[in-house]
């Protein structure tokens, strides 16, 4: 579901994109006047504070649970042994409550839960660019056969079902770059960032077919414009023109996209993370906390609310960003 | 029985299998005291009357239960799904429990006052055996009906126990008629080897049902109340698809299924119930719905609205709800003992770990603090430190120094044990579930524990699918937590179902528990499975503690339980403790 | 034309092939254990050789590749179990034809996917509409704001609140509960009507965004203006012309929304407890049953495929802007 919100909000941006780049004028490149106008949105200012606030979180997480002077282990004396559940929501010492049954303290995981979604979202999302970027570029600009191959990729991986193939993935690929040795020992870290680069990788197989998707269509119409056409006349080698004429004119499709990505791909994280496909502890993530919260959500609230209103609270002030990104670059969209 | 249920309670937490969930003590409340159903906690174990055992003479009807009330629709909701309803084939606690309204076996258990006691049922009596013990007969009830009118013949029976044969064409059925059966390991079922098999013969004249044996097997009758021991009309065998529609000969029939999804079923007018000790007929309709999200479907019980008020769940009690099943609805909650014992991964492989760290690990061995960790709760388990379960018929409850089957362990003296041993730094290495929250929590408290004891500990992290096939395999290099590893689920209760399966020296490495390799300790317990089912109780329980004190396989951490929350217009939901599960055939609404 | 649609129909065959091998060498070639799982606790080395070989797991991959692909095509015959074409395999774990299990799961997911987008398009095009209309002014913001707001919150956890409060403990809207359309079309249409509002609703705050994006987009096109300067009434342009090129966005989305239904249905099912696809999927990885996840997989893409092909076709015929080429 969570992936579905994606994919639509990329198509948002195809629409939005649809309108042609605005030229260049007055000496000021397309992006430096998308610039002057996002700084004038307070609503843009105000989620660059909020998204602001959640990085620092993920940088200073080790300062952050040593201030509160929590730590990542069981804590079996912490809850009643008959209903495993603490007796408290919110205390000095573990201000977000403790996980049922083990006692673990949740501030801690929460604090630390921020950096798997962000650098999930950001890794993920430039890479996906880089990728969709390239090959749309590649695609629409060459045509003949490489279009015809990338074209053919890209419908090949948007016909395969996303969640059950990132489910049938994962433990496979731990198995295969696990190195596991003769007993099936795979250290606990190495699982981890395994599962956490096998979640990257697979977020960005199946997404950066749209962006190319996207990208191609982009060049395919910028080709055919006068200034490409007259760049193309005059001799210029093709690198040159992708690089000075086609890429300039690309960024806001890419920068809206990058801002539409990256929320989309935090709350899949979630939604993986839910279905246990997603990252597995020690990497503490929000997706996780939650769906483990979520069946105590009247009997210990603290639990789930938490991470659903961070992951909530995030993904809405990166779209509203994006939004107002995109409507920097595209200023007929609004008002 | 029906491994997967131990499974279940190993991996608690997540997808909780069906039955060995479940708290208390059904046993001491009378069970006919409607609705207010058995929640005192504790170790009620004592309580439960020791030997259920075996009733030949018992005729039906079953006796009315006070109180009930005919008519209305019972609605059950489990997150599992039946794998398979072929009545040849099924194994597992659920769907026994499910089959037993639809199918009649040639005996059944009932409940009597907590009690699980094995009454003839299609048959006359529990079985007339012969002298040397390698025949037996069974003779049916004369005007035994179908759902549809026709007459259950005594090769209709035969029939279904040699489809039972088709491993092939029918695989994950119970395998004791291929180990017991005369030439059961060359028959292949009807399909493949034919109608005829010496070791099931049928008498459609007389009524009567011969099995012949290859060698003794005294517990037969406990047996012969699986589903295998039904009837099947060989002309409406659809092979596969039989599971899908099955005829009927219990008090109910099925109107409609859909496999993985819905199970919905209606009284059998062709059903005799003055022929029936062990079964009634109360609702009108019964429901059944599959796969349904534990947690919400405990929630909605609880809260008790509109349709709730009917349901009920054998999903166990859901950790979501458990606040108020311990406190405000009690009363919604059935549990009692299951025929299941844990031990929590505490096999130890007695050739690789010396008898002296195996008593260290016994000593330090944390069970309180496993049982919280995986999310095991007082409806899941109570205090046991025996092998077998205390319901067996003869089986005295124990309890050793050693094996107090509670507590948190003491580290400091497993420690002391070590160094006195010269072993410290003792390496134990075993497998566990990552990807399961709850195994990765007793991971920790395990490691924790062993590490202040002393041990070097090796956890290594596999995922469940590859575990399942780890802790099997022979030439695994580990030391601890291999072959029945979670604990055992007893197929009967008698201990030719329970030690045999788990410390025959035949049995391949990882197989059983603990890899002992004694022959004097194959005898003894083939003697006692040969002596009459009535002197075999003490005698197990007299090998219980040998097994323990001599070899110290696994530390027992627990009797394992059966729970069942209900709405409160259910109403006399009793846990059978051979089944682990409720009696469903006993539950009425209103 | 018809060269066009030869094209497009071979091109979509070469896709699902890839994605059939694709499924195979995924879910096939990867760790796992069905002959484990089957063989249960009496399970001794023996008895997992003869399941291997009754489930044909011995022979080589390449084998057992032909012989599932030739099943999907022409049935097989699996050690004595009929398996008719389309023959997706056979289920280890139910031992029965993961063609019956899809065939059972694929009207329930269908059910609710058929629903949601009735009223997703509904909600979506009359408030993206709204907002489109009055861009700018308080209303545009507060459904533009409503529609990221809903979008921000986990779905799973928006589900899971709804199916206990609005179902279970007050009891405003019939708990979900399928029956088969043919059965009773009226038990059909209250048993999914709550999830419907539900699904579609939260569905919708996305595409009300879409909407609104390309309304004002097209509101800006060429053939708008002239319409407008040929005198044209603001509602009819919107009606005529607007909403008209608004729909071929809508067929796109059509099939992405199916798609990720496909996926989606994982929560929407296990929450609220109905046994489509998704659910049959996640049943399936509990149990190891691994051809019935590929089953689903292979039919997903089936699906797919197909859709994106008629949207492709029908883009054509409703888009004035689009030409066949």
């Amino acid at each position: 579901m969570s992936l579905g919100a994606g994919t639509e909000a990329t198509m948002v941006a195809d629409a939005d994109e649809r309108a042609p780049g605005p030229a260049p004028r007055e000496g000021k490149s397309p992006t430096q006047i998308a610039l002057e106008r996002l700084r004038k949105d307070k609503v843009a200012i105000a989620c660059l504070f909020v998204i602001g606030f959640f990085v620092l979180v993920a940088i200073l997480a080790p300062v952050l649970v040593s201030i509160a002077g929590v730590d990542d282990q069981l804590h079996l004396d912490q809850v009643n042994p008959l209903t495993g559940l603490a007796s408290f929501q919110s205390n000095a010492d573990h201000p977000f409550g403790v996980k049922a049954r083990t006692g673990e303290d949740l501030f801690y995981q929460w604090a630390y839960g921020a950096r798997p979604s962000l650098v999930v979202g950001i890794a993920a999302s430039a890479l996906t660019m880089v990728v969709g970027v390239t090959m749309g570029l590649l695609a629409g600009f060459l045509g003949g056969v490489v279009d015809t191959v990338v074209s053919w990729i890209v419908d090949f991986l948007l016909s395969l079902p996303f969640l059950l193939m990132a489910i049938g993935i994962v433990p496979i690929a731990l198995q295969r770059f696990g190195n596991p040795d003769s007993s099936g020992f795979i250290e606990e870290g190495r699982e981890s960032t395994i599962r956490f680069i096998v979640l990257i990788c697979v977020l960005v197989l199946f997404t950066w077919p749209t962006v190319a998707r996207l990208i191609r269509g982009e060049v395919l119409s910028l080709r055919e414009r006068e200034f490409v056409q007259a760049a193309r006349s005059l001799g210029m080698p093709t690198k040159r023109v992708v690089m000075r004429e086609l890429l300039p004119n690309l960024t806001g499709p890419m920068i809206v996209n990058l801002t539409i990505l990256i929320p989309a791909f935090i709350a899949t994280e979630a939604g993986l993370s839910f279905l246990g496909v997603g990252l597995k502890d020690p990497t503490y993530s929000w997706g996780q906390t939650i769906s483990q919260g979520v069946t105590f959500f009247d009997s210990y609230p603290i639990w789930m609310w938490i991470p659903t209103i961070s992951v909530s609270l995030l993904v809405l002030a990166l779209s509203l960003f994006g939004d107002a990104v995109s409507d920097a670059f595209n200023p007929q969209t609004r008002r | 029985m029906r491994w997967t249920t131990v499974v279940a309670l190993a991996t608690a937490g997540t997808l909780s299998l069906a039955a060995c969930g479940g708290s208390g003590s059904s046993g001491t409340n009378s069970n006919n005291d409607a609705g207010a159903s058995n929640t005192a906690l504790g170790d009620a174990y004592e309580k439960v009357p020791a030997s259920a055992g075996q009733r030949p003479d018992v005729k039906g009807p079953a006796p009315e239960i006070a109180g009930a009330k005919k008519g209305g629709t019972l609605t059950f909701n489990s997150d599992v799904t039946p794998e398979s309803t072929d009545p040849s084939t099924q194994y597992y606690q659920d769907t026994a429990a499910i089959m037993k309204l639809t199918t009649r076996t040639l005996t059944a258990y009932r409940m009597e006052g907590g009690k699980s006691v094995l009454v003839p049922d299609m048959a006359t009596d529990l079985g007339q055996k012969s002298k040397d013990g390698l025949q037996w007969k069974f003779t049916l009830k004369p005007n035994l009906k179908y759902d549809d009118g026709t007459p259950i013949k005594a090769s209709d029976v035969a029939y279904s126990i040699k489809r039972s044969f088709a491993t092939e064409e029918l695989p994950g059925g119970p395998t004791f008629q291929i180990d017991y059966f005369k030439d059961g390991d060359k028959y292949k079922g009807p399909w493949k080897s034919g109608d005829t098999y010496s070791g099931v013969e049928a008498d459609d004249a007389k009524g009567v049902i011969t099995i012949n044996l290859a060698r003794k097997f005294e517990t037969l009758s406990y047996f012969a109340s699986f589903t295998m021991f039904g009837a099947i009309p060989k002309a409406k065998d659809t092979k596969t698809n039989y599971q899908l529609k099955w005829a009927a000969t219990g008090p109910y029939k099925v109107q409609s299924y859909t496999k993985g999804s819905s199970l919905t079923l209606v009284k059998n007018t062709n059903w005799d119930a003055a022929s029936d000790p062990a079964r009634h007929q109360y609702p009108d309709t019964i429901q059944f719905n599959f796969g349904k999200d534990a947690a919400t479907t405990a929630k909605a019980i609880m809260a008790d609205n509109g349709i709730d008020q009917t349901s009920l769940t054998y999903d166990g009690v859901n950790a979501a709800v458990l606040q108020q099943a311990l406190g405000a609805k009690r009363k919604q909650v059935a549990s009692g003992p299951s025929n299941c014992v844990n031990w929590n991964g505490s096999t130890m492989d007695v050739n690789k770990i010396p008898l002296e760290v195996r008593k260290a690990v016994a000593a330090a061995w944390p069970i309180d603090q496993i049982h919280q960790a995986a999310g095991e709760t007082p409806f899941d388990y109570s205090p046991g430190g025996t092998i077998g379960a205390p319901q067996v018929p003869g089986f005295t409850k124990f309890n050793l120094p050693e094996f107090p089957g509670k507590g948190q362990g003491d580290p400091a003296k497993a420690k002391a044990m070590l160094q006195a041993a010269g072993k410290l730094n003792f390496e134990l290495s075993y497998y566990y579930s990552n990807d399961d929250e709850a195994a990765k929590n007793v991971n920790k408290v395990k490691v924790a524990q062993l590490t202040k004891a002393g041990f070097k500990v090796k956890a290594i992290g596999v995922s469940k699918t590859e575990r399942r096939k780890k802790v099997r395999d022979p030439k695994a290099p580990v030391n601890l937590g291999q072959g029945v590893n979670t604990g055992w689920c007893y197929d009967w209760p008698q201990g030719d179902s329970i030690y045999p399966p788990l410390f025959n020296s035949t049995l391949p490495n990882n197989s059983g528990a603990g890899n002992i390799r004694d022959k004097a300790l194959d005898k003894e317990m083939a003697d006692i499975a040969n002596l009459p089912v009535a002197e075999q109780g003490a005698k197990w329980t007299a090998l219980d503690k040998k097994i323990l004190q001599k070899y110290v396989p696994l530390v027992p951490n627990a009797y394992s339980k059966g729970s069942m929350i209900f709405g409160s217009k259910v109403h006399n939901v009793v846990i059978d403790p051979n089944q682990g599960i409720g009696d469903f055939p006993s539950i009425w609404v209103g | 034309m018809l060269v066009y649609i030869l094209r497009r129909v071979l091109l979509g065959l070469s896709v699902l092939l890839a994605a059939i091998v694709a499924t195979f060498c995924i879910f096939f070639l990867g760790p796992s254990d069905p002959a484990g799982a089957l063989c249960g606790r009496q399970c001794t080395p023996d008895r997992i050789v003869q399941i291997e070989k009754d489930l044909g797991l011995n022979k080589p991959k390449t084998e057992q590749f032909v012989t599932y692909t030739k099943g999907l095509v022409a049935g097989n015959d699996l050690g004595g179990k009929k398996c008719d074409a389309p023959c997706l395999g056979w289920s280890y774990v139910q031992n029965r034809p993961v063609t019956d299990m899809v065939k059972q799961a694929f009207p329930v997911t269908v059910s609710i996917v058929i629903g949601g987008i009735v009223v997703y398009s509904t909600l979506g095009i009359l408030f993206g509409m709204i907002a489109a209309r009055f861009r700018g002014k308080p209303l545009d913001r507060v459904i533009v704001g409503v529609s990221q707001f809903v979008t921000s919150i986990p779905y799973f956890v928006l589900a899971q609140l709804f199916f206990l409060y609005a179902m279970v403990y007050y009891g405003l809207i019939p708990r979900a509960k399928y029956t088969s359309i043919l059965d009773n079309p009226f038990t059909w249409f209250t048993g999914l009507l709550g999830i419907w509002l539900f699904y579609g609703t939260v569905l919708s705050a996305n595409y009300v965004r879409y909407v609104r994006a390309s309304m004002i987009d097209v509101q800006n096109q060429d053939y708008i203006r002239t319409a407008r300067s040929k005198g044209l009434g603001e509602r009819k342009i919107a009606i005529s012309h607007a909403l008209r090129a608004g729909i071929a966005p809508f067929l796109t989305l059509l099939g992405l929304a199916v798609a990720a239904e496909l996926g989606g249905a994982i929560f929407t099912e296990r929450i609220f407890g109905l046994q489509g696809m998704g659910n049959l999927a996640l049943t399936s990885f509990d149990t190891s049953d691994l051809p019935v996840i590929a089953g689903v997989v292979v039919v997903g893409a089936v699906i797919i495929v197909s859709l994106n092909l008629l949207v492709d076709l029908l883009y054509g015929l409703v888009d004035p802007r689009v030409k066949l080429s």
